[in-house]
C-alpha cells in the first residue's frame, strides 16, 4: 500500500500480562477521515499511544509517508507531520485559551532562550501566529473565552481548544482521542464539520477514535474497529455496521 | 546618615544584588519551567570558587608580584593578594580587566555545572529530580573543603580587590555593581515573559507531555533553561566573591545557597518577578536586623541567629498552608501587547 | 580489622535511617527532609537523658524511639497531613518538609545553646564510645544497631505479611485508591508509618553517639547521605534501606581505606562523595533501586 499517509505493521503493546495491543496493522489513505472505535478498554489509546511516540512498543513498525518513525520521540514526530490530542484534558493550566493556543504554532527566534529578547526577530511570525490562533478559537466559538485561565475553564472548552491546539500544530496527520467527548451535541457536529472543510480545503488526514458513534458515523470515510488489543473488522460504515463480530462485540448478541 | 547606617545599607544592597539575581534564576526554573532546583549552590559554588582562583592569578600576571610567591599559591595567599591590591588602588583599568575575565570564566562555570547536573536530571521527574539536584548540589561543597589547591580548603582563600580603586566608595561600588547583575537578569526574565519564550516554557510546565506532543522538545528545554540558570548563579557567585574579597568552602552552605533562596521564591511567589523582588527584599532585611541586633538579645541562653531559621520555617509553613502560589501571583500574559493583538486578528479592540 | 568492624556498625545506622526515609516514600509518597533532623533529636534524647539521669545511652533506647516517634507523627499532622489534603505536589510537600527542616534545626541548636549556656554540658560536640560494653570482644553498638534494625525489617515484614493492618499498609503503599475502597483509615496509616519512620530514626539517633562524634548538625549533614541509603535500596521493598545500607558503609568506610592503601591517603576525604556518586549512577541507570532490581532478578 505504497503512499499511505500512515501505514502501522503489526504493532503490540503489553503492560506486565495485559496484551493491550495485540498485533494491529492499519493504513491511513491521505486526505480522508478515518474512525477507529471499539468498546471500553479495546487498547485504541495505547495503540495511538505507540504510533506517536508516547510509549515504546513492544515490535512493530510505524511509517509516516513512507518513512518509518517507530521509536521516535513525540516531539520529532510533530514535526515530522503526525499530531495527536489526549484522551483525558491535558491543558496547560497557567495559559489562557489563546496561550494554549498559540504554543501549538511554531516560532523559532520567539521560542530560542538567546533569540527571544528581540522582538524584531519573532514579532512578524508572532503576529500571524495571533491571527491564526484567533481564526482557530473562532472556528471552536471559543472566542468570547480567549483571555480565560484555561485552569479554569469549562470541560468541554477545554476539550474544543486542545482540538484547536492539534489543528494548529501544523501537521498533515492529525489523530484526535475522543475529541467530541463532553461537547455538547450541535457544537460536536460543528467540529466535525470543521474538519471535512480542513479535509477537503486543505487535504488533512485524520485518525478519530470515538464512542459517540451516532454523531461520529456520519462523518467517516472508513472504519477500524478494535476488541481486546486485535482489530476485529474494518471497511466503510455500512461494511462495519453489517459486521456479525461488531455486532456481536456491541450489542453483546 | 551615620556611618554605621551606612555601612549596613551598603550591605544590605550587596547582598539583595547577588540573592535578587539568584532567585530569579529560581524563578526562571522553577516558576517558568517546573524544575525543582535544589542544587542552586552547586553553580554558585562553582562561580565562587572561580572567583576565588582566578582573579589572584590574573592579578599576579598582570601586575609586578615577586614571582617566587607563585611557588605556593595558597601559603603565601595574604601576602600576594595584598600586594595585587596595592596596584589595583590606582588602575581601575587592569581591575575590570580582571573583574571582566573572571565573570566570563564564572558564568562559563555555572553553564558547565547546569549542564553536567542537568543533564541526567531532566529526563528524572517531579520530586526525584529535587533529590538528585539536592545530591549534586554537595559535590562541590564536599571537593571544596577536602582539595586545597582549588581555595585553600575549608577557611578559603583572600583575594585582590577589584573594587579597591573606588577608594571610600568601594563599598557602593561593588554594591551597585551587585544590583546591575540582578538588572539584567531581571530584564532578560521581562523580556522572557513578553515573547512566546514564555508561553512555551509554561505550557512544559504545566503539561510536558501535551507541549512535547505539539512538537516541543521538552528535555532539551529544560536543560537549556539549566545552564542558562546556571550561568545566572555562576556569576552570582563571581560577584560576592569579589564583593567579599574572599571565599570559604564552609560558608557556601545548602541552607544559605538554596533552601534561603527557595524560601525567599515560594514566599514572594514564583510567578512573578515582583513576588521574587518582595520575597528577597524581606528576607535579606530581616537577617541583616537580626544579625544587627545580636548585641540585643545576648540576655537569651542561645545564638540569635537561630532565630532566623526559625522565622524562616514559620513563614514558610505559613505561605505553604495561606497562599501556596507566593504573595504575588502569576498572570497570563501574551508576547504581543493586546494593540498589536487585535490589528494581527483584524479587530477593532479585544 | 577495626575499619570492617567500624563499616559493619555505620550501615546498620545508615540502614536505620534509610529505613524510615523508605517508609514515609512509600505509604505517602513524600520525601521528608526534616528525617534528617529527627535522627538528631535522637542523638539529644541520649545526651539529655544520660547526663541528667545517668545509666548507659542504651538503657534510653526506648524513650528515644518514642520521642522520634512522637515528633515525626507531629511533622506529618501539623505539617505535611494539611498541605497535603490540599491536593499540593510532591515538590511542594518537598518544600513543606524543608521548612519543617528549618524549624528543627533552629530548635535543636537552641537546645545544644542551652544546655552548654546553663548546664555547662558538652552539647555541641559528644561522644559516647566510654560508656560502651564489650561483647564477643566487639563494640557493643555493632550488636545493637544490627539488632535494631534487623528487628524493625523483620517485625515489619512478619505484620505486613500475617496482620490485617500489614494488608492495609501494602495496599495503602501499592494502591492508595484500592486501600480507600477497603475502608482502610489512610490518615492513620499514615500517621502510623510516619511514627515507625521517626522512631527507626530516633534509634540511629540514639546509638550514633555510642561510635561516631555528634553535634546539632549531625543529622542535616547526613540527610542527602539518607536519601542515596533509600533510593539506592529502591523504594519498593523495605529491606532495601538495609542493603544499601551495607553498601554504602562499606564503600564509605572500609572501601575508601582500602583505595587509599593503593592510591595514597589523599582519598580519604572525599568518602563522602561515594554516597552521591552512588545516588546520581542509581538515578540514571537503576531507578528502581537495588531491592527493586533483585526483585526483578528473581522474578
Ligand atoms: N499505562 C498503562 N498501564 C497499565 N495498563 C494500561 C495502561 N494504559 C492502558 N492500560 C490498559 O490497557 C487496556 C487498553 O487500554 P486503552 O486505554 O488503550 O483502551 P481504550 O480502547 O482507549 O479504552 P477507552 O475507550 O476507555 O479509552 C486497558 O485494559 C487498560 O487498563
Ligand atoms: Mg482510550
Amino acid at each position: 500500500m505504497h503512499g499511505a499517509m500512515l501505514e502501522v505493521r503489526d504493532v503490540k503493546k503489553s503492560f506486565g500480562g495485559l496484551k493491550a495491543v495485540d498485533g494491529v496493522s492499519i493504513s491511513l489513505p491521505r486526505g480522508r477521515i478515518t474512525l477507529l472505535i471499539g468498546p471500553n478498554g479495546s487498547g485504541k489509546t495505547t495503540l495511538v499511544n505507540s504510533i506517536t511516540g508516547f510509549l515504546r512498543p513492544d515490535s512493530g513498525h510505524v511509517y509516516l509517508e513512507d518513512k518509518e518513525i517507530t521509536h521516535w520521540p513525540m516531539h520529532r514526530i510533530c514535526k515530522e507531520g503526525m499530531v495527536r490530542s489526549f484522551q483525558l484534558p491535558a491543558p496547560f493550566g497557567g495559559l489562557s485559551v489563546l496561550g494554549n493556543l498559540l504554543v501549538a504554532c511554531e516560532s523559532a527566534c520567539g521560542e530560542s532562550l538567546l533569540k527571544c529578547p528581540l522582538k524584531a526577530l519573532w514579532k512578524t511570525t508572532e503576529k500571524d501566529n495571533v491571527r491564526e490562533a484567533f481564526a482557530m478559537a473562532e472556528a471552536m466559538e471559543l472566542t468570547p473565552y480567549w483571555d480565560a485561565v484555561m485552569s479554569e475553564t469549562s470541560t468541554g472548552h477545554i476539550k474544543l481548544a486542545e482540538i484547536g491546539r492539534a489543528l494548529l500544530a501544523g501537521a498533515k496527520l492529525v489523530i484526535l482521542d475522543e475529541p467530541i467527548c463532553g461537547v455538547d451535541p450541535v457544537m460536536a457536529d460543528e467540529v466535525f464539520s470543521f474538519l471535512i472543510r480542513l479535509r477537503d480545503e486543505q487535504g488533512l488526514t485524520f485518525l478519530v477514535i470515538e464512542h459517540r458513534l451516532d454523531i461520529a458515523l456520519k462523518y467517516a470515510d472508513y472504519v477500524y474497529v478494535m476488541n481486546q488489543g486485535k482489530l476485529i473488522a474494518q471497511g466503510s460504515v455500512e461494511e462495519v455496521l453489517n459486521d456479525s463480530q461488531v455486532k456481536e462485540v456491541y450489542l453483546g448478541s | 546618615m551615620s556611618g554605621q547606617w551606612f555601612l549596613f545599607s551598603v550591605d544590605l544592597l550587596a547582598l539583595f544584588g547577588i540573592y535578587l539575581a539568584l532567585n530569579l534564576s529560581l524563578r526562571l526554573q522553577l516558576g517558568y519551567t517546573g524544575i525543582a532546583n535544589f542544587g542552586l549552590v552547586l553553580a554558585f559554588t562553582g562561580g565562587a570558587y572561580v572567583g576565588g582562583w582566578l582573579p589572584i592569578r590574573l592579578g599576579m600576571w598582570l601586575v609586578e608580584v615577586d614571582p617566587s610567591l607563585a611557588d605556593d599559591m595558597i601559603w603565601n595567599n595574604v601576602i600576594i593578594a595584598s600586594q595585587v591590591d596595592l596596584s589595583l588602588h590606582g588602575s581601575p583599568g587592569t581591575a575590570m580587566t580582571i573583574l571582566l575575565i573572571t565573570l566570563l570564566a564564572a558564568g562559563a562555570a555555572g553553564a558547565l555545572l547546569g549542564l553536567q547536573s542537568g543533564y541526567p536530571a531532566v529526563r528524572l521527574g517531579g520530586d526525584y529530580l529535587a533529590i538528585s539536584l539536592l545530591a549534586f548540589g554537595e559535590v562541590l561543597a564536599i571537593i571544596g573543603n577536602n582539595y586545597d589547591p582549588v581555595v585553600g580548603g575549608p577557611l578559603g582563600v583572600r583575594i585582590p580587590d577589584v573594587w579597591a580603586w573606588a577608594g571610600d566608595w568601594r563599598f557602593m561600588a561593588a554594591s551597585l555593581a551587585n544590583c546591575a547583575l540582578a538588572l539584567g537578569v531581571w530584564l532578560y526574565l521581562d523580556s522572557i515573559e513578553k515573547s512566546p519564550m514564555g508561553r512555551m516554557l509554561r505550557a512544559i510546565r504545566d503539561n510536558p507531555d501535551a507541549a512535547s506532543s505539539l512538537g516541543k522538545n521538552v528535555a532539551r528545554v529544560r536543560l537549556n533553561v539549566m545552564v542558562t540558570g546556571g550561568i545566572i548563579c555562576g556569576l552570582a557567585g563571581a560577584m560576592y566573591t569579589l564583593y567579599t574579597t574572599g571565599v570559604a568552602p564552609s560558608a557556601l552552605s545548602r541552607f544559605d545557597w538554596t533552601f534561603l533562596p527557595w524560601v525567599m521564591v515560594v514566599f514572594g511567589g514564583s510567578g512573578s518577578n515582583v513576588g521574587v523582588l518582595i520575597g528577597t527584599f524581606t528576607f535579606i532585611l530581616v537577617q541583616k536586623l537580626i544579625i544587627s541586633y545580636k548585641f540585643a538579645l545576648s540576655f537569651l541562653p542561645f545564638d540569635p541567629v537561630w532565630l532566623q531559621f526559625l522565622l524562616m520555617g514559620l513563614v514558610l509553613i505559613l505561605v505553604l498552608n495561606f497562599r501556596p502560589s507566593g504573595l504575588v501571583t502569576e498572570k497570563a500574559s501574551y508576547a504581543l501587547s493586546r494593540r498589536e493583538m487585535a490589528k494581527a486578528a483584524g479587530k477593532e479592540s479585544l | 580489622m577495626a575499619s570492617f568492624i567500624d563499616a559493619l556498625t555505620y550501615s546498620a545506622l545508615l540502614g536505620l535511617m534509610g529505613f524510615g526515609l523508605t517508609l514515609i516514600r512509600r505509604t505517602t509518597g513524600v520525601w521528608n527532609v526534616a528525617h534528617g533532623e529527627v535522627v538528631t533529636i535522637g542523638s539529644y534524647v541520649a545526651l539529655t537523658a544520660t547526663s541528667f539521669l545517668a545509666h548507659s545511652p542504651y538503657f534510653y533506647l526506648p524513650l528515644a524511639f518514642l520521642v522520634c516517634a512522637g515528633v515525626s507523627g507531629i511533622i506529618f499532622l501539623a505539617g505535611v497531613e494539611p498541605i497535603r489534603a490540599k491536593g499540593a505536589s510532591s515538590i511542594l510537600l518537598l518544600v513543606v518538609t524543608i521548612a519543617i527542616s528549618l524549624i528543627m534545626i533552629a530548635v535543636i541548636n537552641i537546645y545544644a545553646d542551652y544546655l552548654q549556656n546553663v548546664f555547662h554540658l558538652s552539647s555541641k560536640n559528644f561522644l559516647f564510645a566510654r560508656f560502651d560494653f564489650t561483647l564477643l570482644g566487639q563494640m557493643g553498638i555493632l550488636w545493637a544497631a544490627w539488632a535494631a534494625l534487623a528487628a524493625l525489617t523483620i517485625s515489619y515484614y512478619l505484620v505486613l505479611q500475617h496482620t490485617r493492618l500489614g494488608l492495609a499498609l501494602r495496599a495503602l503503599a501499592e494502591q492508595p485508591t484500592l486501600a480507600v475502597v477497603m475502608g482502610a483509615n489512610v490518615k492513620s496509616l499514615s500517621l502510623l508509618s510516619w511514627c515507625l519512620a521517626g522512631g527507626a530514626a530516633g534509634l540511629a539517633g540514639c546509638l550514633f553517639p555510642m561510635r561516631f562524634q555528634c553535634h546539632p548538625g549531625v543529622g542535616t549533614s547526613m540527610i542527602a547521605t539518607m536519601f542515596a541509603v533509600s533510593i539506592f535500596g529502591g523504594i519498593e521493598k523495605m529491606y532495601g534501606p538495609l542493603l544499601a545500607g551495607l553498601v554504602l558503609g562499606f564503600a564509605q568506610i572500609y572501601g575508601i581505606d582500602l583505595l587509599s592503601s593503593w592510591v595514597g591517603p589523599g582519598v580519604i576525604p572525599f568518602k563522602d562523595l561515594i554516597p552521591m556518586i552512588v545516588l546520581l549512577l542509581t538515578l540514571q541507570f537503576l531507578p528502581e533501586g537495588l531491592s527493586g532490581f533483585v526483585g526483578r532478578r528473581r522474578g
